[in-house]
């Protein structure tokens, strides 16, 4: 579905795990589109056919899953990057994940065009969309939120949910890290809060005011120092 | 007519023995040979696993009859030479300080100047190599509208660079070959 002019986000609506993706249209060379977290081709434990209904989400919008030219994972997680492979066999879609995370993910049978690290990311041949890649570990070593300054949207992953977090009770995850990637996202002027699952909430939380009240719920609970 | 005793296996096997050729002096020099080659080749082992001291390789090679004592020395030599390599230079003192265990002619530290010069003009031009293919990719992306501080092509995955690599490996592997030769005796060398 449509969020904004050249937003998109595909919320998991199965009954199994799988993640949300986003996508931002023609924001490369010939109108391709970028990516994040394509998620499980299908779901792990009731094989829900999660690549199929984001292909069809991504048609229904009136858009060219062909023409997808950038993938950005988020982190290595198998429900946030499975289906990276079929739009890199399939479509010459470029694979992204952070430095840290690309010896895992050709562990887990990926191969990363792209290496991200912090920075700037610069999308089209006029540069017409910027995003910044911040650095965010605590659910994954090389784990990474997107932010697009110019609309105030943040692409949080698996760090942020509506009134949680993620987990980082698995292997490279860290609490205090978590805590720090989330304080420094706090301080960020966000709109658009997208998060990486729909746990108890689509995970589409829009509105200068929700997404403060959300950080403010969370440094609360975790105990986070101002 | 009494009864015969069955032969027991080993009797059988020293009928057989018995009834081979013997071996004339020559075939046994060959077996002597390759018995002192594969005893130099263990030797050089332990040292490389760290199993042996270099003064330990030094005394069982001194160990070596005269005649197979040549014989046990080049092939540890040469296997030790063979560990050489462009690409684990910090083993190279410790293989070193073996094999000038083992040739008088050799000093480490001289050996290990004239091989970290080999190692070093391999890296450089691995280096310079690597970052000229990454300006390209990177060039080639912007095309495609992809560029920032926060992107690198990740060219340790891609094929081409992997067959660059394989290129400047076997050019530089001439030189080592002709280094590891120099570190064996002049007679053993050919």
């Amino acid at each position: 579905m449509q969020l904004a002019k050249n937003l998109y986000g595909y919320i998991w609506q199965g009954q199994d795990n799988n993640c949300n993706s986003y996508l931002i249209s023609n924001c490369l060379d010939q109108n391709r589109h970028l990516l994040i977290d394509p998620g499980h081709i299908k779901t792990k434990g009731t094989d829900e056919p999660a690549l199929e209904l984001l292909l069809k989400g991504i048609q229904n919008d009136g858009l060219d899953p062909g023409a997808i030219g950038l993938t950005l994972l988020t982190h290595c997680h198998p429900d946030h990057i499975e289906a990276a492979s079929f739009f890199q066999t399939r479509i010459n879609t470029k694979v992204a994940i952070h430095r840290a995370e690309a010896d895992i993910y050709q562990q887990m049978g990926g191969i990363a065009d792209l290496l991200l690290d912090e920075g700037d990311l610069k999308l089209g041949t006029q540069e017409s969309v910027l995003l910044d890649i911040i650095h965010s570990p605590g659910h994954s070593p090389g784990h990474i939120t997107i932010f697009w300054p110019k609309e105030k949207v943040l692409i949080a992953g698996d760090l942020i949910f509506y009134h949680s977090t993620g987990r980082t009770d698995l292997p490279g995850g860290s609490l205090a890290q978590m805590k720090q990637s989330i304080k420094r996202v706090s301080s960020l002027d966000v709109d658009w809060l997208l998060c990486g699952h729909p746990y108890g909430h689509p995970g589409v939380i829009q509105g200068r005011d929700e997404v403060k009240e959300n950080f403010q719920f969370l440094s609360h609970q975790m105990m986070i120092e101002p | 007519m009494g009864s015969q005793r069955a032969k027991t296996a080993f009797e059988l096997a020293m009928e057989k023995v018995a009834g081979m050729p013997k071996l004339n002096s020559e075939e046994i020099k060959e077996e002597h040979k390759k018995e002192s080659i594969a005893k130099g080749q263990a030797i050089a082992q332990n040292y490389l696993q760290n199993i042996h001291h270099k003064t330990d390789i030094q005394n069982e090679i001194a160990a070596f009859s005269p005649d197979q004592e040549g014989y046990g020395r080049k092939s540890a030599l040469e296997c030790l030479s063979q560990a050489l390599s462009l690409t684990n230079p910090q083993t190279s003192r410790h293989i070193l300080d073996g094999i000038a265990a083992l040739n008088p002619n050799v000093s480490t530290d001289a050996a290990l100047k004239r091989l970290n010069n080999i190692i070093d003009a391999f890296q450089k031009e691995l280096a310079a190599t690597y970052v000229s293919m990454e300006k390209i990719e990177v060039k080639r992306l912007k095309k495609e509208g992809i560029s920032g501080s926060a992107i690198k092509p990740n060219l340790k995955a891609q094929n081409s660079w992997q067959e660059k690599q394989a290129e400047l490996t076997a050019s530089h592997t001439d030189k080592l070959n002709n280094f590891q030769k120099s570190l064996l005796p002049p007679a053993m060398s050919g």
